[in-house]
């Protein structure tokens, strides 16, 4: 074993606190800062939250800090016309430094999701949309054909689009060659908090697509799953339900975080192959009694 | 006479030649200050510096929307 010549940063306690996870990663990998991106948009956080369905917006505020977030996805929708008391989304938003991400949810046709993106645009000023066509009412699952032609009439019209798909390779493949901006298979229905059901094609969808921002977006459960998707090599995963239903939102969107910066650690790191058999740690030689 | 309209799924009456700035009026819009709000008719956007010359007509499909929370 070589002589030890100085401290490892390893050991030092400060790893365990998550700035300096971000500091590790910068100065072992990447000197310039451990960042990506979508569309002209530059984000250190590899976490994407949504807003629905915190308990008040106090939580909701408080978890999105928590989680480090610099990207939150909004819904659009009809204004109450007999009540315009709860229109404040945006202005609570604005006072954290983060961008907003409108979505289509509840679109099933791409002239729908077309339309409703159209509609972000102009409440939002922003090109960036995450598009849902949905193709059924019980898997939320997406129709495929509709969310090709959205995405298409879309990127033609200048929109960035964030493209929420099923994790089938090859359909994830046709919306990066269209010019998608980031490309987001599911790793489970939304809101089942089942995980990574088919880790098999997620990591397939990262090796077809190296070039293209990679978002897991919905399914994820526990801190775990998020940890597993960045493993993969992931550029980032989008949670809702895990963190807004959580028994305690603010701590799991700080659980969420941690998941993030260490799946993102150790997919830089390396995992060691995966072996059949055993493969002792210890030197056999100098063993007592041999 | 009067243009019956559909604002948001329900039905609306207007006075005729109401604009869609009358409209948003009557919900204590401002038009030249809101922000966060858009506006379709007959599922074509109509930009907020259209919204005063913009003339409603009977059987417009009216929508207007913010942002909510979503996922």
């Amino acid at each position: 074993m070589e002589p030890v010549k100085e401290v490892q940063s390893a050991i030092d306690t400060d790893l365990l606190q998550p700035e300096s996870i971000e500091v590790a990663i910068e100065s072992k990998s990447k000197p310039c800062g451990d960042f990506w991106s979508v569309g002209t948009i530059e984000l250190r956080s590899r976490l994407l939250l949504g807003t629905s369905g915190y308990p008040n917006p106090s939580v909701m505020l408080e978890s999105l800090a928590a989680s480090g977030t610099q990207l939150v996805t909004v819904a659009i929708r009809r204004i109450d016309i007999h009540d315009r008391s709860d229109e404040s989304l945006l202005e609570l938003l604005s006072r954290l430094p983060i961008d907003v991400l409108p979505n289509t949810a509840g679109c099933y046709t791409a002239k729908e999701a077309v339309l409703v993106a159209e509609l972000a645009r102009e409440v939002l000023e922003t090109d960036l949309v995450k598009l849902e066509v949905i193709g059924d009412d019980k898997t939320l699952m997406p129709d495929v054909e509709q969310l090709l032609q959205a995405a298409k009439t879309l990127i033609d019209s200048g929109f960035v689009v964030l493209a929420y798909t099923n994790d089938d390779p090859i359909t994830c493949r046709k919306l990066a060659d269209l010019g998608c901006a980031a490309v987001m298979p599911l790793a489970a229905p939304i809101g089942s908090g089942m995980g990574l059901v088919n880790p098999y094609n997620l990591q397939l969808i990262r090796e077809m697509n190296t070039d293209t921002p990679l978002v897991v977006d919905a399914g994820i459960g526990t801190a775990s799953d998020a940890a597993l998707a960045m493993e993969l090599g992931y550029d980032a995963v989008l949670i809702n339900t895990a963190v807004t239903k959580a028994k305690h939102p603010v701590q799991m969107a700080a659980a969420m975080r941690n998941a993030v910066r260490a799946g993102r650690l150790a997919h830089l790191a390396g995992r060691i192959p995966r072996r059949f058999y055993a493969q002792a740690s210890s030197s056999m030689e100098g063993r007592v009694g041999k | 006479m009067a243009i019956d309209i559909i604002v948001n799924g329900d039905a609306s009456t207007l006075e005729n030649g109401s604009t869609l700035a009358d409209l948003l009026e009557t919900i204590d819009l401002d038009i030249e200050k809101t922000r966060g709000i858009a506006v379709a008719i007959n599922n074509e956007i109509v930009r907020q510096p259209e919204w005063k010359g913009r003339e409603l007509n009977t059987g417009d499909l009216v929508e207007l929307v913010t942002a909510r929370q979503g996922g």
